[in-house]
This record gives C-alpha cells, sequence and structure tokens, in this order.
C-alpha cells in the first residue's frame, strides 16, 4: 500500500502552486497513509457483511433466487470499491505545501468540494513549531500532528499539519528552513517600556489618566 | 413471490445503474482535478476507477439479462 500511497509529493506536482514572486518550495507532503486504513477496513467489512448476509439468505430461504444472490453480490462489490476509491482519492488531493512566502492545506474532494487555507508568511510570525505524538500506536507507526503558532496583530492563530509521517524530523526541518525567514518579519507588538500606558486608557483617553504606580 | 425477487432487482437495477453514472461523473471530476492543479493520479488508482465503471457495466447488463430473462 505505502508503494502508491506516497506522503510526500513530487516538486513538478506541486508547481502550479508556487505563483507569488520568488516563491520556493521548503516542503509538500499529504497525511500518513495510515489515515486511509481505518475507513476503508470500514468498508471491507461492512461489504463483506452485507455479502455474508446475502449468501445466507440464498441458503436458508429456497425462495432467495441465485439471480437475485448474483445482483446483489454485484451491487454491493461495485458500491464498496467506490466508496474505498473514493477514500483513497479524497486522501490523495489532501495535502500541504510550505514555500518560502506561504503554508497551503489544499482539501479537494473531486466533483464535491475544494477548501484552501492560505496563510502568507509576510504577514504573520510564526512564534512555536511542535512536534505531537499522541500514543504508542502513533508513535509505532511514527504519525503525528505538527502545529505552527503564529502571532497576529489581533490574536494567536494555530495552523495544524495532522496526522503526518515523521512529526519529529519534518518540525525540525522547518524550525531550520522557516528561522531564517522569520528572522527579517518585523514583531508585532514592541516590547512595552516602562513609561507606556495600558492601551486601554490610551484608545480611550488621549492622555493618561492614571499611571498605576509605572 | 415472484414480485418481491423481480422488484429486489429492479432496486439492483437501479443501484447499479446509480453507480454507473457516479462513477463516470467521478472519473471525469478526478481528470478535471488533475488538469486544475497539475497533479497525476498514480496509474493504480486510476485503474481502480476505471475498475468500477467497467464493473458498474457488467453488473448493469448482467442485471438486466436477469430480469429480462425472469
Amino acid at each position: 500500500m505505502k508503494i502508491f500511497l506516497k506522503h510526500a509529493l513530487d516538486s513538478v506536482n506541486v508547481e502550479k502552486f508556487l505563483n507569488l514572486p520568488e516563491e520556493k518550495l521548503i516542503l509538500s507532503l499529504r497525511k500518513h497513509w495510515f489515515t486511509v486504513v481505518p475507513p476503508i477496513s470500514i468498508t471491507v467489512i461492512l461489504g463483506l457483511f452485507f455479502m455474508s448476509i446475502s449468501f445466507a439468505l440464498f441458503l436458508r430461504f429456497s425462495l432467495f433466487s441465485f439471480p437475485v444472490f448474483i445482483s446483489s453480490f454485484l451491487v454491493l462489490l461495485v458500491l464498496s470499491l467506490l466508496a474505498i476509491s473514493k477514500i483513497i482519492i479524497d486522501w490523495y488531493y489532501h495535502f500541504y505545501i510550505v514555500s518560502t512566502r506561504r503554508i497551503l492545506e489544499i482539501t479537494c474532494t473531486p466533483l464535491f468540494s475544494y477548501n484552501a487555507c492560505d496563510v502568507l508568511l509576510d504577514q504573520v510570525r510564526i512564534t512555536e513549531i511542535d512536534a505531537n505524538i499522541n500514543n504508542i500506536f502513533n508513535g509505532m507507526i511514527n504519525m503525528g500532528d505538527i502545529k505552527m503558532i503564529f502571532d497576529r496583530p489581533s490574536h494567536e492563530e494555530q495552523f495544524i499539519f495532522s496526522e503526518i509521517e515523521n512529526p519529529k524530523e519534518i518540525e525540525s526541518y522547518l524550525c531550520n528552513a522557516l528561522g531564517s525567514l522569520m528572522h527579517d518579519t518585523p514583531v508585532w507588538f514592541p516590547k512595552r517600556k516602562t513609561t507606556d500606558f495600558l492601551n486601554v486608557t490610551e484608545d480611550i483617553f488621549p492622555k493618561p489618566i492614571v499611571n498605576f504606580g509605572r | 413471490m415472484k414480485e418481491l425477487i423481480l422488484s429486489l432487482n429492479f432496486l439492483f437495477l437501479f443501484l447499479t445503474l446509480s453507480a454507473l453514472l457516479f462513477s463516470y461523473l467521478y472519473l471525469k471530476g478526478v481528470h478535471k482535478t488533475h488538469l486544475d492543479f497539475g497533479i497525476r493520479l498514480p496509474e493504480k488508482i486510476k485503474n481502480l476507477l476505471m475498475a468500477n465503471v467497467l464493473l458498474s457495466l457488467a453488473g448493469l447488463l448482467v442485471i438486466s439479462i436477469f430480469l429480462i430473462k425472469g
């Protein structure tokens, strides 16, 4: 399964997304291949369950004719295969791209929906990059999340690369690659001096009325 | 009881027809996504989709034969 469910995209494949000036690819990846295993297993189990019911009905009751059994078998096979291919293709078209100018998450389910989440790196400052491996099983298959925390003027925001392969290596790679980029980015809130006033009073009253002892 | 078998076969025919239509449209949708993004689907996944369409066609044929015979 891992042979054709490649978690990394080829750089040729993501060329269409790198359209900003001087934009270079840092990383492009999909979710871990194991994320498709539970839904496929459920589909296979459900398909086999209904097929066995159909077979049991065929054996138990003579009125349940052979053509009906064959037809039900074919229908279940077609529907199961269709569901499995949809699960794989949905996984295939869900990917993350990190470039020198932005971070992009594309979730595309052909014929149904398209979502693109784009963060321009010159508009934010990345303050943290964290890797999380939550349980023993995820540790065994080396699957986890990477959280990027942005410092925005108004609030803090997270961008999560969820259920990806090799989170530790990717986290250190991203730290190195984005560290130099973030070095030149301005800090939104300069450090407060002791002579500064509270923002609220500053907004309401042009001149300070209370200094709070500072 | 014959009516029950007949109606079951009609239900399966409808389901297979729907599956065929969906597989075909899905294949077209995937092709459009490939053109938009430039991300090629691996041959094995493409073959799986084609197998879906062909299997739906085969199912449609078999169920139709059963219906005509019955």
